[in-house]
């Protein structure tokens, strides 16, 4: 592909974007809630597009394409595994994030955890903890999409300018307006994903396997056996199963919907999004499969795929991978930035204003956005590590996130150590590469977390205003 | 908890477990495609119908 026109596409697409996050700023934003949750005004639609954009990132091009070329169907219900979790845990803990996050006003899905059993630092234990899991997962997007741009131009945009250019079209697509940019570019970026997929499996199933008949069954056989150990299945699918409550920067988007009409329709957006999109990239693995069989590294697969196809269409597809990832990145980034600042910085001054934290918190955004871009200049090995882990160890949020609405007898020791030992168990599990009994970390992770969760909440006194918390919730409650 | 949740809890352990056992029993073989298939859409569409009363008392309310 020309390098000229990819640069003039891009720079196109980077213009259009900054339209629109300029276009975003009503006015100056003067708190927290306005600039990271748009003052929970949002509508259905675009808090669908933004939910979807920011879950799938630029693995699911990439990565789902390549793992789906490599070991078949098996990435489908991995996928898809995830897409039911994710709806059946909106439908429980949607309703409960937003009416609790109006009725408390509360900003970012850790202070939740601090409300709730009263002791800031629960909060802190699951923002930093946050902050270690997804700063190089955030990296991890910039580097897959830097690699692209630069294969894609035949190297005429080195590996460094390309990731600069993601960075700052991350940047740039959130400051003005916060929350209010992100959601609007990303309704852009979705439409792009979604658009793209579709145009790129026509062509496929019309022009390149014309032969394969009306199902995807039928265009490679071999592909369509459950091939993953289940001990893989069950380890890789856990941490993405509670995706929906243990990932802060999808966490967050439930507190910014208007109304209850606007959640469901979030809700079902979402769904449907995850759906026609997981299929298409299980579509484009196994017919790349059959059309490019023997490539040694799966991720391969997509680009070798799009030397295929027509240059407009594979531009598209290109554009729509980027958007991908630069959605997925300034998300986290918006979402971490709000963290450090209400559950850090807020945690060790309480009497900081609020107009100081938001300013502290905006600095943070291009402050994590370069630590980001340092990260992947540097291709630290270690980056793959701890990306990998980024949502096994984020699971460990999950007992203390059920027990803030389901369990009374839930107390802060509970919850701040459930978060420590649990992270710190799955973290050296990864490090070291330990599976005791051929189980993955997240398994046994999980595991410590929960036991350690319920047997201090048994043995501590749970926060005194437990029932004042539950009863509102429940009050709340009842207008779904 | 409402009691139409904890019917909710039920079918989703139901389903969870259909979703972990079945591919590796069943459908090893062949049909994993078709079963995962199915079995999204059918989450899907129950996310339709749980969630169909969401809102009505906004409207009427003027929430």
């Amino acid at each position: 592909m020309s390098a000229s026109i990819l640069i003039c596409s891009i720079l196109v697409w980077f213009g259009l974007g900054a339209f629109l996050s300029w276009k975003a700023k009503k006015k100056n934003a003067l708190s927290m809630a306005e600039y990271f949750l748009g003052n929970r005004s949002i509508g259905g639609f675009l808090s669908s597009m933004t939910y979807s954009a920011t879950t799938y990132s630029a693995f699911m091009m990439v990565g789902l394409v390549g793992i789906t070329y490599k070991t078949g169907i098996t990435s489908l219900g991995f996928e898809l595994s995830y897409l039911i979790g994710t709806v059946f845990l909106l439908m429980l803990f949607a309703p409960r994030y937003w009416s609790a996050g109006k009725a408390f006003n509360v900003v970012t899905p850790s202070e939740m955890l601090s409300v709730r059993y009263e002791k800031p630092r629960v909060g802190v234990a699951a923002a930093i903890l946050c902050l270690v899991m997804l700063i190089p997962y955030a990296s991890v997007q910039l580097m897959g999409a830097g690699y692209l741009l630069e294969t894609l131009s035949g190297g005429t945009i080195s590996f460094t300018t390309a990731t600069v250019i993601i960075a700052l079209m991350s940047f740039v697509f959130s400051w003005w307006a916060g929350i209010r940019s992100v959601a609007l570019t990303d309704a852009l970026q979705a439409s792009i994903m979604l658009i793209a997929s579709i145009m790129l499996a026509f062509f496929i199933a019309f022009t390149l396997l014309p032969e394969a008949g009306e199902s995807i069954t039928t265009i490679n056989p071999n592909n369509m056996k459950v091939s993953w150990p289940f001990h893989m299945f069950l380890g890789l699918t856990l941490p993405w199963f509670f995706f929906a409550v243990t990932n802060p920067q999808v966490v967050q988007r439930l507190y910014i919907p208007k109304n209850i009409t606007s959640i469901r329709n979030m809700i079902l957006g979402f769904s449907f999004f995850g759906f026609v999109y997981t299929l298409l990239c299980v579509f484009f693995g196994i017919s790349a499969s059959k059309l490019l069989p023997g490539i040694p590294a799966a991720d391969k697969a997509m680009p070798r795929l799009l030397s295929m196809v027509p240059h407009p269409l594979a531009l598209i597809v290109t554009l729509s991978i980027i958007a991908a990832a630069v959605s997925t990145m300034n998300s986290i980034i918006l979402t971490l930035s709000s963290m450090f600042g209400r559950d850090i910085l807020k945690a060790l001054n309480p009497h900081l204003s609020e107009q100081k934290e938001l300013i502290l918190s905006k600095t943070l955004i291009p402050v994590i956005t370069g630590i980001c871009l340092v990260f992947a200049q540097y291709k630290f090995s270690m980056i793959a590590i701890l990306s990998s882990m980024a949502s096994g160890g984020l699971l460990m949020q999950l007992p203390s996130i059920w027990g803030t609405f389901f369990w009374k007898k839930a107390t802060a020791e509970g919850a701040f150590w459930s978060i420590v030992i649990g992270g710190i168990s799955v973290g050296t599990m990864y490090i070291t590469g330990a599976k005791p009994l051929g189980i993955w970390p997240p398994v046994w992770g999980i595991a410590v977390s929960f036991l350690v969760f319920v047997a201090l909440s048994l043995f501590t006194t749970p926060p005194p205003s437990t029932d004042i918390f539950m009863d509102r919730l429940k009050k709340e409650l009842k207008n779904f | 908890m409402e009691r139409k949740e904890k019917y909710l809890v039920l079918v989703a352990i139901g389903v969870v477990a259909l979703d972990f056992i079945v591919p590796y029993t069943i459908v090893k073989e062949t049909g994993a495609f078709a079963f995962w298939v199915g079995l999204a859409l059918l989450t899907l569409a129950l996310g339709y119908f749980f969630t169909k009363s969401w809102g009505k008392n906004e409207t009427r309310r003027g929430i």
